[in-house]
């Protein structure tokens, strides 16, 4: 009973309006960073990249869930699945939403107009047509997955016809292949490149994790509205999955976090640590401290008891936190790069980034209400619902 | 006296349930067991591998794998005495097979607590037949391992240098080195395997000493078994004990080629120096590890005719993990590659470059082939449940992983900075004598093993049973002793005529043969607050740790205890021995920086949960305790095999008329109270 007291309160707004204020949010911020763009073209193109890697990450976190749903034949995660599948789906207007990024490419990714000898070397990469030509193949190729798996999802929901979840199953272990590599080479080319110089073979893995945490703990968001809302059959059991998880991959991100900055550290390669040496001082350490406090300490010791991934409210502070310290972790790649001489907010960081963030979410809690929220012929569906943890 | 009492019981009540057919009723197939199966032939399959003679096949194992032990420990005798310069070793590539081998056998041993840990905690039920052997191919495989770096420091004597003991000249081990990490970290893996290993097997171990025939097994399985008798008081700390250990050991496994991974990483040489070690470390290791247990389990199954326990659909299952990490590791070739492109830097460049194509090019498209290619067979189905494909592919897939390793290190080494330094590396006869060794005793260590103790887990098999087919027919038993009256009267009538000579209050044992009618009868127990209740089970039975209404197990504190202190003394230490009573400086890095420190604080973590978990499952078990009353109790050695019990102390004659409506067997007085 006093499990949905804490979401109860916040649903007070009726649900069905949610949508449309977080788009009006989400209208409101983005025409202020659009004013942005014309006072200050160089602090927007930094603002803008972080919050679009940012939500992009989300979405493509969405479809490793999915379709990681698929491949192992999970079956306690049938109920959750539509949030991952309706969040994959946000790649769509989040890859016309690329074009700014790409129009200020310039000013973010210094290779352009400031080329020296390391680029020349690396130059057959590093280029500007290639470069926008990648991107548009990246957003094309997770455009074409996440709209496949919401189809055959959605049919599957209306004709209940046995070969859409076949088709799922069958195309879920190549899709995390595609993914695996795509998004590797996206984080190469939107975060790794804004320093030429530096390199990072473990790059990719930091951002899928990233991305894993953030796209995670966005989904238990939603998962603990969908129950507020009692729209769903999320019980306490799924919750304290969610929270598991949440726990044992906020665990793996400050794995490869730390083995990335630890190999760096120890080995004390010139081509490395000036990356590490900008993040680690002057008012740039405070972040990276705070970054390593607030995207491990802190939420690692928040999950440990059990209680705290079967208490809604504890699990969602949880969750609200891990989505805000992802956009921190991406924030504290890209911004040195612009504010060398320290750490400085910008409106614009506050106004791309809520424009976006809350597109999504705008997006997403859309879709779950002019959809099922539950995949209701999925033959796992009733096993799901009696799930039990041990 | 009393004894005659209790039987006129006993028989009258046993009379009714035989009517049912109580025992041996065959339960239907699961999914990962096939077959028809009940409690009492799941323990007989799977312990009468222990207890018959060994067949000729062991024997002929058994020699040629002794054989070869015998020659591995001849080469390394002989290298002791003469010294490494036997090995092919030599300027630049200083480090060869050692490093290669040392490297593969840790891969080796992470599939065990993969399997034990990790599938556990994403509740892979198919683990259960594989676990145990996975298990102790991990303790083994680490055994490999440790040889080589023992051997490979040379002066083998001056080993305890290695252990956080000043040495004679009052120099400690240098905490910022990761060959020390090394010893912490493969230290404490195998002491937890070696304690999550042992705890899995308590149970059966219990299982072989109350079918022992002979008084020496009977013994020796008594100690070992510590005592255990399948009180579900004692499951619900265990359970939460191996959740616990499982919980411990999946950062640890990941930890531990990861710390292997930066013996090679935390240099400056290209081809080693690559932030993506740690993770493709691991997953390599998991990997070959998986191919391992596939090349063993294999024959193993069709020599011990285990098909039914080892089905189809786990091959089907372990042939996806090798593609899944197959991909993973062929994803790091690849980003390793590009990655020395994209860096701009020429050595780095050519050292890929060399690999593929310089005079080891051979091994590094061995290497690809094996790892890469091969497991993509798994695409197919089909190829996937062919024993015969995936024998050969998991060879193969070991074949490769061997070649990883040797490619790392050689390929990185022999091509110096100066032309000038080039070499070759050729092994000798004594470095190929040791490789062959070191499969020797592997495979000696787990023929032996299969011979000594249960090859399977014989109580996590038998909650793979279906519940509701199980024997004692819970629903005959169920209507016997609510609605079906002539049932209830007989057992009642009994009672009554006993009840004129029913004694002062004292423990009274029933058994029961189904978890449905125990549990009905710990609920009617519990609902009328008798006190002093406690039931036994073969297995882990969630239903009758709700029945019995118990708290909780408090284990998870002293978990977090053990692993706070493992952590402060690990922390202390080492900051007090570098930062304090010997600073000294290390590549550059100031004396006590805790950056350095995280590996082995990690370790020491771990080492003192696992500790604390287990001596805190042992505490509050109260074992060892080699005798109980209960064990005289008549039939009770079937506790570990395919019967349930309940006691109550100081039960009346009420409570004796409860448990035989609840559907018991046999009602029994113990004559000594516990």
């Amino acid at each position: 009973m006093s499990t949905t007291t804490g979401f109860a309160a916040t649903a007070s707004v009726d649900p069905r309006k949610l949508p449309r204020l977080l788009a009006g949010v989400s209208l409101g911020a983005l025409v202020l960073t659009l004013v942005g763009w014309a006072i200050s073209p160089r602090q927007f193109a930094f603002s803008y990249l972080t919050a679009w890697v940012f939500a992009v990450s989300l979405a493509v976190g969405g479809l490793f869930w999915a379709m990681l749903h698929h491949v192992t034949g999970a079956v306690w995660s049938v109920v959750i699945r539509r949030i991952p599948e309706q969040l994959a789906f946000v790649i769509v207007p989040l890859s016309l939403l690329a074009l700014p990024l790409l129009l200020n490419l310039r000013h973010t990714h210094g290779w352009i107009e400031h080329p020296d000898a390391v680029w020349e070397k690396k130059k057959a990469y590093l280029n500007q047509p290639f470069f926008i030509g990648r991107t548009i193949f990246f957003l094309a190729a997770w455009v074409w997955m996440a709209w496949r798996l919401r189809r055959w999802s959605l049919r599957h929901d209306e004709t209940g016809d046995p070969s859409s979840l076949r088709r799922m199953r069958w195309h879920s272990p190549t899709g995390l292949l595609i993914l695996g590599v795509t998004t590797t080479f996206a984080a190469f080319d939107w975060l790794m490149s804004l320093d030429w110089h530096w390199y990072s073979t473990i790059f990719g893995v930091v951002y899928w994790a990233g991305a894993i945490v953030g796209s995670l703990a966005v989904i238990t968001l939603f998962a603990l509205a969908l129950r507020a809302t009692g729209l769903t059959a999320i019980t306490v059991e799924h919750l304290h999955d969610l929270g598991k998880l949440l726990f044992g991959f906020t665990i793996f991100w400050a794995y490869v976090s730390f083995s990335q900055y630890f190999l760096i550290w120890y080995a004390n390669l010139s081509e490395e640590t000036p990356w590490y040496i900008q993040r680690m001082t002057g008012s740039w350490r405070a972040l990276t401290l705070f970054l390593a406090v607030g995207h491990f300490v802190l939420p690692f010791l928040w999950l440990l008891p059990r209680e705290a991934k079967r208490t809604p409210w504890r699990l969602g502070v949880a969750a609200g936190w891990l989505v805000f310290m992802h956009f921190v972790d991406l924030y504290w790649q890209v911004m040195p790069v612009l504010h060398n001489e320290g750490f400085s907010l910008s409106w614009l960081d506050l106004t791309a980034s809520v424009g976006l963030t809350a597109a999504v979410f705008a997006w997403v809690a859309h879709s779950l209400q002019s959809n099922r929220p539950l995949p209701v012929r999925d033959p796992n569906l009733a096993a799901s619902m009696k799930h039990h943890n041990e | 006296m009393m004894n005659l009492q209790a039987d006129a019981l006993t028989s009258s009540i046993e009379m009714r349930t035989d009517a049912h057919g109580s025992e041996g009723h065959p339960a239907a197939s699961g999914d990962y067991l096939s077959g028809q199966h009940t409690l009492a032939d799941v323990t007989e399959t799977i312990s009468r591998m222990t207890e018959t003679p060994a067949p000729r096949w062991w024997w002929y194992g058994f020699i040629l794998s002794g054989l070869v032990t015998l020659g591995g420990i001849f080469a390394a005798v002989y290298l002791i005495v003469t010294g490494v310069g036997v090995w092919g070793l030599n300027q630049p590539v200083g480090w060869a097979f050692d490093i290669t081998n040392l490297v593969f056998w840790i891969g080796i041993g992470h599939a065990g607590t993969l399997i034990s840990a990790i599938l556990f905690l994403f509740r892979q039920k198919w683990r259960t037949s594989i676990n145990r052997f996975a298990e102790a191919m991990t303790l083994f495989a680490v055994i490999c391992a440790g040889i080589f770096p023992t051997i490979h420091v040379g002066r083998i004597w001056m080993l305890w240098f290695f252990a956080p003991l000043p040495n004679d000249q009052a120099i400690w081990p240098q905490f910022y080195s990761p060959l020390v990490w090394d010893a912490f970290a493969i230290g404490t893996y195998f002491t937890v395997s070696l304690l999550f290993w042992y705890l899995g097997l308590v149970p059966d171990l219990a299982t072989l000493r109350d079918r022992a025939k002979s008084r020496t097994r009977q013994v020796i399985f008594g100690i070992l078994a510590l005592g255990w008798r399948g009180s579900v008081r004692h499951w619900r700390h265990y359970e939460s004990a191996y959740l616990l250990l499982a919980g411990l050991a999946t950062p640890l496994v990941v930890s531990v080629h990861s710390v292997v991974s930066m013996d090679f990483a935390t240099s400056v040489l290209p081809g080693w120096h690559a932030t993506i070690f740690p993770p493709y470390f691991v997953a390599g290791a998991i990997f070959s590890g998986f191919a391992m247990v596939l090349t063993l389990m294999i024959p193993m199954r069709q020599l011990f005719k285990l098909q039914d326990y080892i089905t189809d659909r786990h091959l089907d299952h372990m042939a996806k993990v090798l593609l899944a990490t197959g991909l993973m590791v062929g994803y790091a070739y690849g980003v390793e590659f590009f990655s020395a492109w994209y860096s701009a830097n020429e050595t780095e460049r050519f050292v890929f470059l060399n690999r593929a194509f310089g005079p080891y090019g051979w091994s590094y498209w061995i290497m690809v082939s094996c790892n890469v290619l091969v497991p993509q067979l798994f695409w197919v189905r089909r190829f996937r449940t062919n024993a015969w494909v995936l024998f050969v592919a998991s060879i193969l897939v070991n074949v490769g992983m061997w070649f990883e390793r040797f490619v790392i290190i050689v390929t990185s080494l022999h091509r110096d900075f100066l032309p000038a330094s080039w070499g070759m590396f050729v092994p000798t006869w004594v470095d190929v004598l040791q490789m062959v060794g070191a499969f020797g005793l592997f495979f000696l260590l787990l023929l032996i093993f299969v011979r000594l103790l249960p090859a399977i887990s014989i109580a996590e098999m038998k909650l793979l049973l279906p519940h509701e087919s199980m024997p004692g027919q819970p629903s005959a038993a169920a209507s016997a002793a609510g609605t079906s009256t002539a049932g209830g009267s007989t057992a009642g009538a009994s009672i009554t005529s006993l009840s004129s000579r029913w004694p002062e209050k004292r423990t009274l044992v029933a058994r029961f043969s189904s978890v449905a009618s125990l549990s009905e009868a710990l609920r009617r127990l519990a609902d009328r607050g008798i006190a002093g209740v406690d039931a036994y089970a073969p297995y882990p039975a969630h239903e009758l740790i709700a029945a019995m209404k118990l708290r909780r197990s408090p284990l998870p504190w002293f978990t977090l205890a053990g692993g706070l202190f493992g952590l402060t003394l690990g922390l202390l230490g080492m900051w007090y021995i570098h930062g304090v009573e010997y600073p000294i400086i290390v590549g550059g890095k100031q004396p006590g920086t805790w950056q350095g420190f995280v590996p082995v604080a990690f370790e020491m973590t771990v080492l003192f949960a696992a500790f604390a978990t287990v001596g805190g499952l042992l505490w509050k078990c109260g074992l060892p305790k080699l005798y109980h009353p209960l064990f005289g109790v008549k039939n009770f050695e079937r506790v570990t095999d395919d019967a349930f019990f309940v006691s109550v102390e100081e039960a009346d004659e009420t409570t004796a008329r409860l448990l035989a409506d609840a559907g018991a067997v046999e009602l029994m007085p113990v004559e000594e109270v516990a």
